[in-house]
């Protein structure tokens, strides 16, 4: 079944959406989850939260060109919060560490909420994104967007570690000199 | 905004961007065939090189495995058992359970007892892998039959790979035992009759404890009781050397021989005669002897003062040791069940 079938189902009510969406992209999105939370049984949950959560938002969403993204950003959204809310998996630290190299692109962090609106930061990101080249701006997704580790992104994208963290070392020079220069302030 | 904040707003990145990073790359095809056999060649030679040199120079092995822990433990030659200064190490057997291998590992002594159930590794044992993680060892018990002790590592991989056949590499330097513990009033102090200490003296700490010291009070030199002549010994290796107060607050000295070699250490409290209320030292900060041997500690008690005292004894814990035993031992070994689903062993 399409994802455009699959959506559609969603629209009508129909709860074989989500058995569908299960079949289809179940795997993918407990192994995101798994990426995240490390641990099976709590991404199983993510899962399944997964489900619900789009069953609460398709409607008004309508994601038939993009059903999976849609998908992994909730799954990843739900990850996330169960990391930082459950100390005893001792995720928060990895998270923590990605959090802290993100922050170095922050030309002024501070403790304020995002002074700019997702739609202006949607803007920012992606425009930065299409100033990297493919296997720039994928392993820098990988490492921000999925979480992987840095040996799983030198395994997948058969780099070696050194040059994948001097890859996204100057990435997020690159992301801090963007915003820099858009006069973006954060 | 934080870093948090922006690896939250990452979920708003263009969806094409995602699926493109989620699709496998195709992998890059490297290298001909006349490069493959100089590649192959220069390993050949550099693999002999390097396996003789990992299994016979420990410290050629540890600056490869930090430069790669993999190559490493690849080229550490499997060794289940060893022998040092009298002492045996062997690996009795591996457990591995999902991302976990559990390993036992034993120690006895082959010439004499210095090996007892109060052994203690001393922080000196190292887990060597070729991926990532995290691992402890524990003591697991004592056989004083055969005067060997057990231990436990436990290993835990941080990456979603397999670690069968991986080899693990367990060394230890040294290890204490003869460990005694001393917990108990110390009845040679007498604070009704105990003559004070009223010199103090300048030092430098080598380190603080206790809540006291959390936020302030700290500084790059201390002021300590003069040390006095020994006051009382509840123990072998633990003196008493000093009562008295510094700028108005109460001191208790002691002193802890031998620190580096035997790990002596303690705690001080006082207990209240009428009620036995334990009261605990807020704080307290030690300094190393003048042979950097030996080491005293000045306990504190704040609200005490001098006409109280005589409510009070002295309560002390003690942990010492006859000293530690040094070494090298090693054991290699593949990460491979030895215990079968049904507990038993496999045999090999």
């Amino acid at each position: 079944m399409n994802d455009e079938q699959i959506v559609q189902l969603f629209l009508a009510r129909d709860e074989s959406a989500i058995l569908h969406t299960s079949e289809k992209y179940g795997r993918r999105l407990r192994m995101l989850s798994k990426g995240i939370v490390n641990d099976l049984r709590l991404a199983e949950e993510c899962e399944n939260d997964t489900y619900l959560e789009a069953w609460k938002s398709i409607p008004p969403h309508e994601p038939r060109d993009y059903l999976y993204v849609f998908l992994a950003r909730i799954v990843r959204h739900l990850s996330l919060n169960v990391c930082r809310h459950n100390k005893r998996l001792k995720r928060s630290a990895y998270i923590c560490e990605l959090s802290g190299e993100l922050e170095q692109c922050i030309p002024a962090p501070d403790d304020c909420g995002c002074k700019i609106d997702d739609l202006a930061l949607q803007e920012i990101v992606n425009g930065f994104l299409e100033t990297l080249d493919e296997e720039k701006r994928n392993v820098f997704l990988r490492r921000y967007w999925f979480m992987d580790s840095i040996s799983e992104i030198s395994q997948r994208f058969a780099l070696s570690e050194s040059k994948v963290k001097t890859m996204l070392y100057r990435s997020r020079n690159r992301l801090r000199a963007y915003l820099n220069k858009e006069g973006y302030d954060l | 905004m934080r870093g948090s904040d922006l690896l939250d707003k990452m979920e708003l990145v263009n969806p094409v961007f995602i699926e493109a990073a989620d699709k496998r790359p195709v992998r890059k095809r490297v290298g001909y065939f006349k490069w493959g056999a100089m590649a192959a060649c220069l390993c050949l030679v550099v693999s002999v090189a390097v396996s003789v040199m990992a299994a016979s120079v420990p410290e050629f092995y540890n600056a490869l495995y930090a430069i790669s822990p993999a190559t490493a433990q690849f080229f550490r030659p499997v060794q289940l058992s060893c022998e040092n200064n009298g002492i045996g190490m062997e690996v009795e057997g591996v457990y591995i359970h999902e991302n976990t291998a559990e390993i036992y590992i034993s120690m006895q002594d082959l010439e004499g007892n210095r090996i007892d159930g109060t052994v203690d590794l001393f922080d000196s044992y190292s887990i060597h892998t070729s991926f990532g993680s995290s691992g402890h060892c524990e003591f697991a018990g004592y056989d004083s039959a055969t005067q060997t002790a057990t231990f436990l590592i436990t290993i835990e991989q941080w990456d979603d790979r397999a670690i069968e056949g991986e080899k693990l590499t367990f060394s230890v330097r040294e290890f204490l035992s003869d460990k005694k513990v001393f917990e108990g009033l110390v009845d040679e102090v007498n604070f009704s009759t105990i003559e004070l200490v009223s010199e103090t003296q300048e030092v430098s700490p080598r380190g603080f404890g206790g809540l006291y010291f959390a936020d302030d009070h700290k500084s790059e030199t201390m002021t300590a009781l003069q040390t006095s002549d020994p006051i009382a010994s509840p123990t072998d290796g633990v003196v008493v050397t000093g009562v008295g107060f510094v700028d108005g607050v109460f001191h208790v000295q002691v002193y802890y021989s031998d620190i580096l070699n035997t790990d002596n250490h303690g705690f001080i409290s006082l207990v209240d005669k009428e009620n036995e209320k334990i009261i605990p030292c807020d704080g307290s900060f030690s300094f190393f002897d003048a042979s950097r041997k030996g080491s005293y500690e000045d306990y504190i008690f704040t609200g005490i003062d001098v006409q109280q005292l005589e409510e009070y004894d002295l309560y002390g814990e003690f942990v010492t040791s006859a000293g530690s035993v040094k070494g090298n031992w090693s054991v290699t070994f593949p990460l491979e069940n030895t215990v079968g689903a049904d507990g038993g062993h496999i045999v090999q």
